[in-house]
C-alpha cells in the first residue's frame, strides 16, 4: 500500500512539475510577445526622439525644453556633462558635426505601455545600448546578470529563479523574462525586457479552476437539490405503493381469516349438529329394529321397518358427508345427471308434498349436460328446497323443480307458487338456523347446508322472488368437463 | 339360567330413551341389562353392585364417558367396557381404546354389532 501511495504522489509531482515547466514556456511566450509590443512603441519614441535631435540642432537647445527632462549641445568627443539623476537616460545623437544629448527616463520611453506594467508580477525594463543596468519605468535601475547575458546574446527569453526574480522586484517565484531589441543606426541597439512569473498565470489557474469548481458545486447542488426531491418523492410514492400492499395483505389475510372463521365455525357447528342428531338417530334405529323382530310376519310391517332402517342409514351417511365437507374436505365427486338427482329428490319427498296437498312437477329437458357432483350431498340439498318450498305453499299450491344448462353451468331451479319471502328475509334466509316457521316446526339449517353444499361444489346458491307470488331458489353448479369421471378427494 | 347368574349389563347414557332402548334390546338377549341416564348414579352402581359389562356414552355433562371408564377400571380393571360415540368424536373414542376401553360404536350402529362386542368381551377371560 506505501509502495502504491508512494507511486502516485511520485506520479503527482511528476506531472505538476511538467505542468509548471509548461506554464513557464507559456509565461516566457507572453513576455516575449510584450517585449516585442513594447519594442515597437520604444522604437516610435527613438525616432521622434532622432527627428527632434535635427530640430534641435537648427533652432537651438530652448527648443526641446518641456519635451526632454534636460537637452545639451556638445562637440563631438566632448565628454558629457555629469548626470545627477541615475534614472535618466540620455540620448546622444549627432547632428551636423554637433552631438545633442537628450535626457528622459524610462518612463517616458515606456509610457504607453506602462498600464501592462504590474508590480511583483510583470515588470517592463529598457536596456540603453552600452549601459550594463535595466532601466524600470518607476525610474529604478536594476543589474540582473542572466538578463544582461540574454540581452548580449540577443535571446528572446530567458529564465529567472526566484532568487533573481526577487532582485529585480518580482515575488520570489520562478520567472520568465521575454526579450526585443530596437535597432536604430543613430542611437545602436536597444532592449526591452518584460519579465513576468508564473504567478500571474497560476492566479488565473486558480480563479478558472475555482470558478469551474464553483460552478461544478452549484451544479452538483442543483442536481443534489432536485435529485433529493425526485428521490423523497420517489420514497413516498414507494412508502404509499408499500402500505398499499400491505393493506391488501391484510385484506386478503383478514379475508383468509374470516374465511377460516367461518369454515371453523362451520365445522364446529356441523360437529354439535352431528353429535346432537346421533343419539336420536340410534333411538330410532334401535326402536326399528325392535319392530322389525315383532313384524314377525306381517310383511308390512316388516318393511316399514326396514324403510325406516334404510333412511336412517341414508341421514348418516349424509351427516358424514356433510361433516367432512364442513371440516374442509372437498367433496366426494363422481358424474351424474340432473334429471336422476332431480328424481331421487323428487322421491324422497313425495310423501311430504302428498300430506300437505301441494303438488309437484319436474321439468328436465334431455339436452341438460352431466355435472360433476357428489350425488348424496346434492340431492339432501335440492330435498332442503323442495321442503321448504312444500312448507311455503298452501294446500292446493305448486312447486316446480326444474333444470336448465348453458356451455358452463347446470342450474336447477325450485320455484313455489307460496307466500313468497320479502327482500330483507332473502338476504338472511341462508344464514344458520334463521327461520320465518313457526317455533319448533323448523331448524333454520335447510338454506344454509343447501348453500354449503352449493358451494362446495364450485357454484352457488341465489334466492329470488318468482313473479307475483313465490319463491325461486336457483342452485348452479359447473358442467362436468368431458373426461372427467371422479375428482379424487 | 336363573337372573342372578345373567351377565349384567350397565348402560349409561344421558339420553334416557337411547339407555332405555338399548337396555330392553340386551334383556330381550338374555343379559340383565339396566339403564342410567345419571353418570353420577351410575358411578354409585359401578361401586356398590357387580356389573359384567359397562356400555356408556362418551360425551354426557356432568361426568363423562372417559372418566367414567377411568372409574370402573379402579373398580374392576377387568370389566370391559363399551363406549358410544357420535361420529364427531371418534377420536376421543379412540383415545378411550388406548386408555383401556374394550371397544367403540358409532351412533347409529346396529345393534347386533354392540351384541357381538359384548358376547366377544365377555368370552376373554377374567
Amino acid at each position: 500500500m506505501l509502495l502504491a501511495i508512494g507511486a502516485v504522489t511520485g506520479l503527482a509531482w511528476w506531472d505538476s512539475r511538467r505542468e509548471s515547466e509548461a506554464i513557464l514556456r507559456d509565461v516566457g511566450r507572453e513576455e516575449s510577445v510584450v517585449a516585442s509590443i513594447v519594442a515597437l512603441d520604444l522604437r516610435t519614441h527613438i525616432e521622434a526622439a532622432e527627428r527632434d535631435a535635427v530640430l534641435l540642432a537648427e533652432r537651438g537647445p530652448s527648443w526641446g525644453e518641456g519635451r526632454y527632462r534636460k537637452t545639451a549641445v556638445r562637440a563631438p568627443g566632448s565628454p558629457r556633462p555629469p548626470e545627477g539623476d541615475p534614472a535618466a537616460i540620455v540620448l546622444s545623437i549627432l547632428v551636423d558635426g554637433r552631438v545633442i544629448d537628450l535626457t528622459l527616463r524610462a518612463a517616458d520611453l515606456l509610457g504607453s505601455a506602462q498600464p501592462i506594467a504590474q508590480p511583483t508580477e510583470l515588470r517592463l525594463f529598457v536596456a540603453p545600448p552600452n549601459e550594463t543596468g535595466l532601466y524600470s519605468a518607476d525610474s529604478w535601475v536594476l543589474s540582473s546578470p542572466p538578463i544582461r547575458d540574454a540581452l548580449d546574446r540577443n535571446l528572446t527569453t530567458t529564465r529567472l529563479s526566484r532568487e533573481q526574480a526577487a532582485e529585480i522586484g518580482l515575488v520570489a517565484r520562478t520567472a520568465m523574462a521575454g526579450l526585443a531589441y530596437v535597432d536604430t543606426a543613430v542611437v545602436g541597439r536597444w532592449g526591452v525586457v518584460a519579465v513576468g512569473t508564473a504567478a500571474r498565470q497560476r492566479d488565473r489557474e486558480a480563479r478558472a479552476f475555482w470558478r469551474f469548481a464553483l460552478g461544478v458545486a452549484v451544479a452538483t447542488g442543483l442536481v443534489l437539490l432536485f435529485g433529493g426531491i425526485a428521490l423523497r418523492n420517489q420514497r413516498k410514492e414507494l412508502v404509499a405503493q408499500r402500505e398499499l400492499a400491505i393493506s391488501e395483505v391484510q385484506r386478503e389475510r383478514d379475508e383468509r381469516l374470516a374465511q377460516a372463521a367461518h369454515i371453523a365455525t362451520m365445522g364446529t357447528f356441523a360437529m354439535g349438529v352431528v353429535h346432537e342428531v346421533s343419539t336420536p338417530l340410534g333411538v330410532i334405529v334401535g326402536r326399528a329394529e325392535q319392530l322389525r323382530a315383532r313384524a314377525g310376519q306381517d310383511d308390512r310391517s316388516v318393511h316399514a321397518a326396514q324403510s325406516i332402517l334404510t333412511q336412517v342409514d341414508r341421514i348418516h351417511d349424509v351427516i358424514r358427508r356433510f361433516l367432512d365437507m364442513a371440516r374442509g374436505g372437498a367433496p366426494s365427486l363422481a358424474r351424474a345427471k340432473p334429471g336422476d338427482l332431480i328424481r331421487s329428490a323428487a322421491n324422497a319427498v313425495e310423501h311430504r308434498f302428498a300430506k300437505a296437498h301441494v303438488s309437484l312437477s319436474t321439468d328436465v329437458p334431455d339436452e341438460t349436460r352431466e355435472v360433476l357432483c357428489d350425488r348424496a350431498l346434492l340431492e339432501q340439498a335440492l330435498v332442503n328446497l323442495l321442503l321448504n318450498a312444500c312448507d311455503a305453499c298452501l294446500s292446493g299450491g305448486h312447486v316446480e323443480i326444474s333444470t336448465r344448462s348453458d356451455a358452463e353451468q347446470v342450474a336447477f331451479v325450485v320455484a313455489d307458487d307460496g307466500v313468497g319471502i320479502e327482500p330483507d328475509v332473502a338476504t338472511r334466509a341462508q344464514d344458520p338456523f334463521f327461520t320465518t316457521k313457526p317455533a319448533g316446526t323448523g331448524t333454520g339449517l335447510g338454506l344454509a347446508i343447501a348453500t354449503e353444499i352449493a358451494k362446495s361444489h364450485r357454484g352457488d346458491l341465489t334466492i329470488t322472488p318468482n313473479g307475483p307470488r313465490g319463491t325461486r331458489v336457483l342452485i348452479e353448479i359447473p358442467v362436468a368437463a368431458r373426461g372427467a369421471v371422479h375428482a379424487a378427494q | 339360567m336363573p337372573p342372578s347368574e345373567l351377565p349384567r349389563v350397565l348402560v349409561v347414557d344421558d339420553q334416557c330413551d337411547m339407555a332405555q332402548m338399548i337396555a330392553e334390546h340386551l334383556s330381550d338377549r338374555g343379559y340383565a341389562a339396566v339403564a342410567e341416564s345419571s353418570p353420577r348414579k351410575a358411578v354409585e352402581m359401578l361401586s356398590t353392585q357387580r356389573f359384567d359389562v359397562l356400555v356408556t356414552d362418551l360425551r354426557m355433562p356432568d361426568i363423562d364417558g372417559i372418566t367414567l371408564l377411568r372409574i370402573s377400571r379402579e373398580l374392576d380393571p377387568k370389566r370391559p367396557v363399551i363406549m358410544l360415540t357420535a361420529h364427531s368424536t371418534v377420536e376421543t373414542a379412540v383415545e378411550a381404546t388406548g386408555r383401556g376401553a374394550y371397544h367403540y360404536l358409532i351412533k347409529p350402529f346396529r345393534l347386533d354389532l354392540l351384541f357381538r362386542l359384548i358376547e366377544q368381551s365377555l368370552a376373554v377371560p377374567r
